[in-house]
């Protein structure tokens, strides 16, 4: 389980994050929504301990990360990978070196097995017959699959996605949607979801957070936030869903 | 009030500049105690061993040529005012081997190479692939930082030695060929005054100057959301990067040289 307790961050006079509250459960996909610059992805970057918060607490499975050293910190990183918003893909890797990657440094699948299991992950996301081909070479929407092929491989417990469908068409975002529910079904992960995609990103999520200028302003299951009388979660989620 | 704002800006300014300095000095720490520590990355070492060795090859060849040339025409110059041509070749050689040698090479292979460097891991910040990196609890300076400073320290003295070499024949080719010096005076003359400790000289040198070079560009590259966002952030700290490099490069080298000619 991720616990976040009253988690604050600021960048020079900004205030980004005014502290935070959120459970997310074992095993769900909890989706997060909010404006552009609102500090989704600044969230996200704290649970992973990418960034140090002014104050308040990230739970780990009850471990505060907030407070780790970079090698407990390591340890922790173990259970997680992320799907970040262009992929952040390896320019200067094949798609196979990329997907390999996290699998040949942490030598936890033998070296052997390794090409067959790349092939299974980008089976995964429909993608076979690119391994040889640099990311430059592919489209975004190729680049976010390969990205969550990357991340599938180590099979985390914890999975997040920084806007994995931002800049794509109706027909990819769908497509990247029901990769991230197929493998949530198949390898049970937790999922953190950043996104802007009303409706869509509702059918793929068991709970919904909304944040609005540095704190979560509701949060609860998709029919929850839909039936939200808060007029800032109504201003965020109505125009898109309309009763 | 105007005594107020000056000292804050001073005061902010030099703050600053301590706690990048403190960075950097920490960044360096940390490369080190990874330095020793496998696994090591052969495969990136050995790639960056090319990249900053073999393929500075051409310029440095170049460049050394030149040198050696302009310095013949020069010490010619100035030695025939005192009737001392026949110490032209060791004038050349002490001056390649102890000063310019390692000092141009390092300063060409930071405009080639140290900027290719933070470039490439200024990208690999912005585009989030550090981050990546970080996140899949793998240390990105033991991937992107130590093999370089690796490499540096393997390719730098052996490109300041072909830099001497090279600069030597350039030096040869303008005494003896075109001002007509006899090529035994040029040659022997060398042997008798350029002592090993000259040589040892020109290596701590060249070693120093690439552990400066890879430390300040891979620090730039790392630190560029800090000098600004997107391609302008990695250009700025591409051109800091040089800057800063060759700066140092001259302000170690006179050290260096005060320290060697007192021992």
């Amino acid at each position: 389980m991720i616990e976040i307790i009253n988690l604050e961050k600021s960048f020079g006079p900004q205030k980004v994050l005014r502290g935070i509250n959120l459970r997310i459960e074992t095993g769900e996909v909890t989706a997060i929504l909010g404006r552009s610059g609102g500090g989704k992805s600044v969230l996200l970057k704290h649970i992973i301990g990418l960034l140090k918060p002014d104050g308040g607490q990230v739970l780990i499975d009850g471990i505060d990360i907030t407070v780790m050293g970079t090698q407990d910190l390591d340890k922790i990183r173990e259970k997680f990978a992320v799907v970040f918003q262009f992929g952040a893909l390896f320019d200067s890797m094949t798609i196979f070196e990329n997907v390999a990657f996290p699998a040949i440094e942490k030598k936890k699948i033998a070296t052997v097995d390794i090409r067959e299991k790349v092939r299974e992950m980008l089976d995964e996301v429909g993608l076979s017959g690119i391994e040889e081909k640099y990311p430059s070479e592919i489209s975004g929407g190729m680049r976010k699959r390969v990205a969550l092929a990357r991340a599938l491989i180590m099979e985390p417990k914890i999975i997040l996605f920084d806007e994995p469908t931002t800049g794509l068409d109706p027909i990819l975002l769908n497509q990247i949607h029901s990769y991230i529910k197929e493998t949530h079904v198949k390898y049970g992960f937790t999922g953190i979801v950043i996104s802007h995609e009303i409706p869509e990103i509702f059918d793929i999520s068991d709970k919904v957070a909304v944040l609005d200028e540095g704190i979560i302003i509701e949060s609860g299951t998709p029919a929850k936030i839909l039936k939200s009388e808060n007029p800032l979660v109504r201003s965020f989620v109505a125009p898109r869903c309309p009763a | 009030m105007i005594i107020k704002t000056i000292a804050k800006t001073v005061g902010a300014s030099t703050l600053l500049t301590v706690r990048r300095m403190g960075q950097m000095f920490v960044f360096l720490a940390d490369a080190v105690r990874l330095f020793f520590l496998p696994p090591f990355k052969c495969r990136r070492f050995l790639k960056q061993v090319r990249f900053i060795g073999a393929k500075s090859m051409s310029v440095i060849v170049l460049t050394g040529a030149f040198s050696g040339m302009v310095l013949a025409l020069q010490l010619f110059y100035t030695l025939r005012k005192f009737g001392s041509e026949a110490l032209l070749g060791p004038a050349i050689a002490l001056s390649l081997i102890r000063e310019l040698g390692p000092v141009l090479a390092a300063l060409m292979i930071t405009g080639r190479a140290g900027s290719a460097i933070t470039a490439e891991i200024g990208i690999m910040r912005i585009s989030e692939q550090i981050d990546a990196m970080t996140s899949m609890a793998l240390n990105p300076l033991r991937y992107l930082v130590v093999p370089n400073i690796a490499a540096s320290i393997v390719a730098f003295p052996l490109l300041a030695a072909i830099f001497d070499v090279v600069g030597i024949y350039g030096g040869y080719a303008v005494a003896v060929k075109l001002l007509g010096m006899s090529q035994g005076t040029y040659f022997s003359q060398m042997e008798n005054f350029v002592l090993m400790d000259d040589i040892l000289v020109g290596i701590y040198k060249s070693l120093s100057f690439g552990i400066i070079v890879s430390w300040v560009c891979c620090f730039k590259g790392f630190t560029t959301e800090e000098t600004g966002y997107g391609a302008e952030g990695v250009s700025k700290s591409t051109t800091e990067a040089v800057v800063m490099s060759s700066v140092f490069i001259l302000i170690w080298d006179y050290l260096l040289g005060s320290f060697f000619l007192q021992g």
